[in-house]
């Protein structure tokens, strides 16, 4: 199955725990896994990529389409929705990871390669479509050697 | 050093974070540290952990700890989880557990062990979080931070 094309979502919110006002790098949408860039700007944070961006910060509560304009981040302890952006199924209690694919703000199956767990499924997630997660980032996990 | 036996207690929270409404995949006992299956496609529903998974216990995602015992399978239990500070009990009697050990799921349902710096166990595993008290004797209880599930991978062979 093709990867996701991000789209704004509710995340639907069971819980919030931490919430943090962060300010948008670019546009952000409602529902997208938000990360700093490796670049490193205070508060400042941008759809995850898996790329170029680093640590995850939480979920984007609302869409924020100006550039430096704030926006409510869902953190840690936090369950709510996410979007799957491979294109492949997430089954409950999958520990989840911020897609590598164009799909930016989405999330994946861990590849248990060095990368930041982005939180674990607690539903089936199918493919391309939402389901609630327990947001556990960020956590840097390296693999060893 | 033997293997604790398995019972209800009350986990008595000094804070609780996250609660989770979970579904009991089995009879789960108040105390418990709870996961998913490793190979789960069961949403919500969780059994007691073990590091080496039964057909009565889970070895994929440790979510937190039952706060009261669920003896009817698909009954609900609230699972203290991420950002709780609650008492786990030591799988192993006889052996310590020192504060500020990272703690993973032990080889007796429900129950915990220390685990091995991250790579270092040779086994891929869930942390769960951090002892805040330590259990010098073995087989007792002892106060967690939970801030896990963390999948630590063990990194290449």
């Amino acid at each position: 199955m093709a990867g996701t094309t991000p789209a704004a979502f509710d995340p639907k919110p069971k819980y919030l725990s931490q919430t943090i006002d962060c300010i948008a790098a670019s546009a952000i949408l409602a529902g997208q896994v938000v990360a700093f860039n490796g670049t490193g700007v205070a508060w400042t944070v941008e759809p995850s990529d898996g790329v170029t961006t680093a640590a995850v910060v939480g979920v984007a509560l609302h869409s924020q389409a100006t550039v430096g304009g704030h926006v409510a981040v869902a953190g840690p302890g936090s369950i709510l929705k996410v979007c799957e952006g491979d294109g492949a199924n997430i089954d409950a209690g999958d520990t989840v990871v911020t897609s590598v694919s164009t799909a930016t703000g989405c999330v994946s199956t861990a590849a248990q390669a060095d990368e930041y767990n982005v939180g674990v499924a607690l539903e089936d997630i199918t493919a391309n479509l939402t389901g609630y997660i327990l947001l556990t980032a960020p956590v840097w996990v390296a693999k060893g050697a | 050093m033997g293997a604790t036996t398995r019972a209800a207690f009350d986990p008595k929270p000094i804070r609780l974070g996250t609660v989770i409404d979970m579904i009991a995949g089995v009879a789960i006992y108040a105390g418990d540290v709870v996961a998913f299956k490793s190979t789960s496609t069961e949403d919500w529903t969780v059994y007691p952990c073990d590091n080496n998974e039964t057909g009565s216990t889970g070895s994929g995602a440790p979510i937190g700890v039952a706060l009261y015992s669920q003896a009817t399978v698909g009954g609900k239990v609230a699972v203290a989880g991420y950002g709780s500070v609650v008492l786990v009990r030591n799988a192993l009697d006889g052996t310590a557990i020192d504060a500020g050990t990272t703690i993973v799921p032990g080889t007796t349902a429900g129950m915990v062990i220390a685990g091995t710096a991250p790579n270092a166990g040779g086994v891929d595993c869930y942390h769960i979080g951090k002892a805040l008290t330590g259990d010098a004797a073995g087989g007792a209880t002892f106060y967690i931070l939970i801030n896990g599930p963390v999948l630590t991978p063990k990194g290449a062979a």
